[in-house]
């Protein structure tokens, strides 16, 4: 029998064990007959620094390891296109999309991925300025989730600034920003719903990328049918577990939100069609850029739409 | 008085000079590291024109003040240790526990320092930049391991001026 | 091993190692890294580089240089002369009104200073003269300026709370604004302290200084204006949400190094005293915090908390009697070991189970750091004390620890009121961005 220490740098209440820690370990037992278990190492117990999980993971201080791809985007080029705007339109679909460029993206991580799911596309949350057009959002200071998207927010006006999301609550109510672009399950895990009285939804945007990884030297150095073990407890269906648990608390965040009398702002085709058009220089430039592996941002993005044919 | 013998006496000239070069550079990366600070929050407030990842600036002028700050602090004798033995036992016992002890702390240093610039040689493969303007970690790395290894060599000269000094008072004996 | 028993070994080991005077740091780091190794060999040494990485880029901590180059700042450029002048001209007339002046000019250099031992120096090197000059007991005197400089780690900016939100992930901005009430609670039990000792033994306090015409009152508060606008300044924007305490550091640094500019204290040989002393502390508590880093890794590996959060859950005791039992266990443990030691050997182990208890981990910060006040001050190890031994020549140890006694007092005062009302902590950082 061999243990696994899987690590991860939320509470074990965070949704995502429930959704895919928990189900890989049980999986993994079951169908292993007990030969594979795994331990679970919550709340940073191996290292709390969130960007840090990738490299505690090529390090072998843990087994597997949750990651967000996006905090070291340049090395994850091609699996965070997935947050492009546009590029899919929720939880689900995001992670159908980057199933679909697998091959291009197992490339880019040195170990096994188990799974590689997606959140739900950002909202905007402001404190004292509702977002309802193009111009609303203009001179404003936006808090965006990666650096991928700043040239996008630029093009719409406004200044986009980075900060740690152990912050963003603060600095909402304090006014130190005046939008904070996130998905929508912020409103609960970072309480945002508190400090904000608006939400914009339906703006450009996509899901971030989220991993569950296992050591590679790790696996290759499994026998066959224990690889085959791991290979069944993970993969595309344990992704899924995730989209659709993001899904779930995103839809969940806009519904409290508005109970506690947040007002939801949903912007109209037409408006909608404004900001594309804003945006559209810059997503041009994009989409001529090479990507990775000398695929350009048009290739990747119709490997991940699955319009390439 | 027992002199403490000429390689050592040169020993410590270097490790002096190796640690005033450190403090250097450590006060100018957190000249660096306050105007950073200071730039970010006017640009933000008064121009509302906030620069994007100054934090990672930040970040990385720290790692050079710190460097330098472990470095300086070991021939400062900032590095605070809990002085109960001093006043259990005498010199015939702290001379023995001080050996022991610098060398346990002369190869943890060692070790962190072969640890550092292990991993910093890793580089972008690790994921080793900042999140923001994708600096590479790796020359900071380094710069902390200089900053160690300074520190293990001072606890390694610590340990033969010690053992030079065996039949009277240690000079750098911890004091209160 | 099982791990509950490996971390128990670990914790034997890192006693014996720091009994032998290994540095706080190196022997957390030491320990931390030989556990990790009989747990997972592989891991060992790339944790170690994390750790340090890890903490030496944490933007949180750049929060530290800043204000101990801020309090280092305040000292060559005069401003803490200035404000023990105030207080001086304002209390020194009255019974013990030295002391107490000491005490009120401690409290005003926390504000700038996040260290009890810069604050115990600074103070004391003006201070001590005065009363001594006045025939102050010694005891009394150097009593004094050990406690107040205590201040330094509980009145905001403190590197004792930018420590524990490190380690425990909570807010440095809402604990520093828990601090301030409690920090002026503690300065005013520590005035009451020193009534009461001389009114029991009016002989402590001989005569007061003479009585400060009004006029002359206010031109000794006006000059103290510079410190006390840097202080309303840093604290008042933290509290109204105008900047985050890191932001504050930053601004008061250079508001100190403006001011330093203004009175042509930006002489060469300041500049080269306030880089080293301030590189020297920042080095200090740097080192402490990798070795943390290292020895809570290993901790985690062990499962130890979980282990120990089980326990005192099967034991069924409420929040507030484990916050008592802890708070017991620091004061005895601050009789010998470093404050710094004690908060980053303890909180790791300690905050699984105060959060299962529902334990407000704010309120617990302040709390902690009142009692660990007091390890500071008391005997045989108290750092405080050590401190103020060094600048008052002739005044043997015996007699400091002896003038402690009622300031250690005070602060039991303290910690049992904020026990009773937790509002004296939490009131200004739950108010705050209102
Ligand atoms: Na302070
Ligand atoms: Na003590």
């Amino acid at each position: 029998a061999r243990d696994l220490a899987l690590a991860y740098f939320m509470g074990p209440t965070h949704p995502m064990n429930k959704a895919v820690f928990t189900p890989f370990a049980e999986k993994l037992a079951e169908v292993s007959g007990g030969e594979l278990t795994v331990s679970m190492f919550p709340g940073g117990a191996l290292n709390s620094s969130p960007p840090k999980q990738y490299s505690i993971l090529l390090d072998g201080v843990a087994d597997i390891a949750f990651h967000l791809p996006g905090y070291t985007a340049q090395l994850f080029p091609i699996t965070t296109s997935v947050t492009t705007p546009g590029m899919c339109a929720d939880a689900v679909e995001c992670t159908e999309a980057m199933w679909r460029a697998i091959e291009p993206i197992e490339k880019e991580f040195d170990a096994k991925i188990l799974a590689l799911w997606a959140n739900e596309p950002q909202v905007l949350f402001t404190k004292d300025k509702p977002i309802r057009t193009l111009e609303d959002i203009k001179g404003l200071v936006v808090r965006v989730t990666s650096a991928q998207d700043i040239p996008f927010t630029e093009a719409l006006g406004a200044s986009a600034v980075s900060q740690p999301v152990s912050v963003i609550n603060q600095n909402l109510s304090n006014g130190v920003v005046d939008v904070v672009s996130i998905d929508p399950s912020a409103a609960l895990s970072f309480k945002l719903s508190e400090p904000a009285n608006y939400i914009t939804t339906n703006v450009p945007g996509a899901g971030s990328a989220f991993v569950l990884l296992m050591n590679r030297a790790l696996y290759d150095g499994m026998s066959d049918q224990e690889k085959a073990w791991v290979d069944e407890a993970s993969g595309k269906w344990l992704s899924m577990e995730g989209a659709k648990m993001y899904r779930a608390i995103g839809q969940k965040g806009i519904d409290v939100s508005a109970a506690a009398g947040v007002e939801i702002i949903e912007l109209d085709a037409e408006e909608r069609a404004r900001w594309d058009a804003a945006i559209q220089p810059a997503m041009d430039e994009w989409l001529a850029s090479e990507v990775g592996q000398g695929l350009t941002g048009a290739q990747v993005m119709s490997l991940m739409q699955g319009t390439d044919g | 008085m027992i002199e403490t013998p000429l390689l050592l006496r040169r020993l410590e000239r270097i490790l002096d000079a190796l640690a005033v070069a450190s403090a250097v550079a450590g006060s100018l990366a957190l000249a660096v590291l306050a105007a950073v600070t200071v730039i970010g929050v006017f640009w933000r407030y008064v121009l509302r024109d906030p620069i994007f990842g100054i934090e990672d600036v930040a970040t990385m002028a720290l790692t050079v003040t710190v460097a330098g700050a472990i470095a300086w602090g070991s021939r400062r004798g900032a590095h605070v240790s809990v002085n109960v033995i001093g006043w259990a036992g005498g010199r015939g016992l702290t001379r023995i526990t001080d050996i022991a002890a610098r060398l346990v702390s002369f190869v943890i240093l060692a070790l962190a320092t072969y640890a550092l610039f292990q991993k910093g040689a890793c580089g972008i493969a690790c994921g080793a930049m900042t999140s923001n303007l994708g600096i590479l970690h790796k020359p900071f790395f380094y710069a902390l391991g200089v900053g160690l290894g300074i520190y293990a060599a001072v606890t390694l000269m610590h340990l033969m001026i010690g053992l030079a000094h065996w039949a009277g008072e240690d000079p750098n004996e911890v004091a209160e | 091993m099982a791990g509950s028993t490996l971390a128990l070994v670990g914790f034997g080991a890192l006693f014996f190692l720091l009994f032998i005077r290994v540095p706080v740091g190196l022997a957390m780091m030491a320990v931390g890294a030989g556990g990790i190794w009989m747990i997972r060999p592989p891991a060992a040494l790339p944790v170690i580089a994390t750790e340090i990485f890890g903490e030496a880029a944490n933007y949180s901590l750049t929060i530290l240089p800043l204000f101990i180059l801020m309090g280092n700042l305040a000292g060559v450029s005069g401003m803490s002369r200035d404000l023990y002048s105030a207080a001086h001209a304002w209390f020194g007339h009255l019974k013990g009104g030295l002391a107490s002046a000491t005490i009120v000019g401690c409290a005003g250099f926390s504000a700038l200073s996040g260290s009890s031992l810069a604050a115990a120096l600074t103070m004391g090197r003006v201070s001590l003269p005065e009363m001594q000059r006045y025939r102050y007991d010694n005891g009394l005197a150097t009593g004094a300026i050990a406690a107040g400089g205590t201040l330094g780690i509980l009145i905001p900016p403190s590197a004792g709370f930018v420590v524990y939100a490190i380690l425990t992930e909570e807010s440095i901005g809402r604990l520093f604004m828990a601090g301030v009430l409690p920090g002026l609670l503690l300065t005013f039990l520590f005035i009451v302290a020193i009534w009461l000792t001389v009114l029991r033994n009016p002989e402590k306090a001989p005569q007061g200084a003479d009585k400060v015409a009004l006029a002359a009152r206010w031109r000794a508060l006006a000059r103290a204006g510079w410190i006390i606008g840097i202080i309303v300044l840093t604290i008042g924007g933290i509290y109204a949400g105008v900047f985050s305490a890191i932001e504050a550091a930053g601004i008061g640094a250079l508001l100190a190094l403006l001011v330093t500019i203004l009175r042509r204290a930006l002489t060469w040989p300041n500049v080269k005293e306030v880089a080293a002393s301030t590189l020297s502390s920042t080095g200090t508590v740097f080192l402490i915090l990798f070795g943390a880093f290292v020895f809570k890794t290993f901790i985690g590996f062990t499962g130890v908390t979980t282990a120990l959060t089980g326990w005192v859950a099967d034991l069924g005791l409420t929040g507030t009697q484990v916050v008592i039992a802890i708070l017991l266990l620091f004061i005895v443990l601050g009789m010998f070991l470093d404050g710094f030691a004690i908060l980053v050997l303890t909180v790791p182990l300690v905050q699984p189970i105060l959060q299962a208890t529902g334990v407000d981990l704010i309120w617990f910060g302040v709390l902690m750091v009142i009692a660990l006040e007091m390890g500071l001050i008391s005997p045989p190890v108290g750092i405080n004390v050590f401190v103020v031994k060094g600048i008052a020549d002739g005044v043997p140890l015996n007699t400091i620890f002896r003038g402690i006694w009622p300031f250690w007092f005070a602060m039991l005062l303290a910690v049992i009121l904020v026990l009773m009302v937790p509002d004296i902590a939490l009131l200004l950082p739950d108010t705050m961005f209102g």
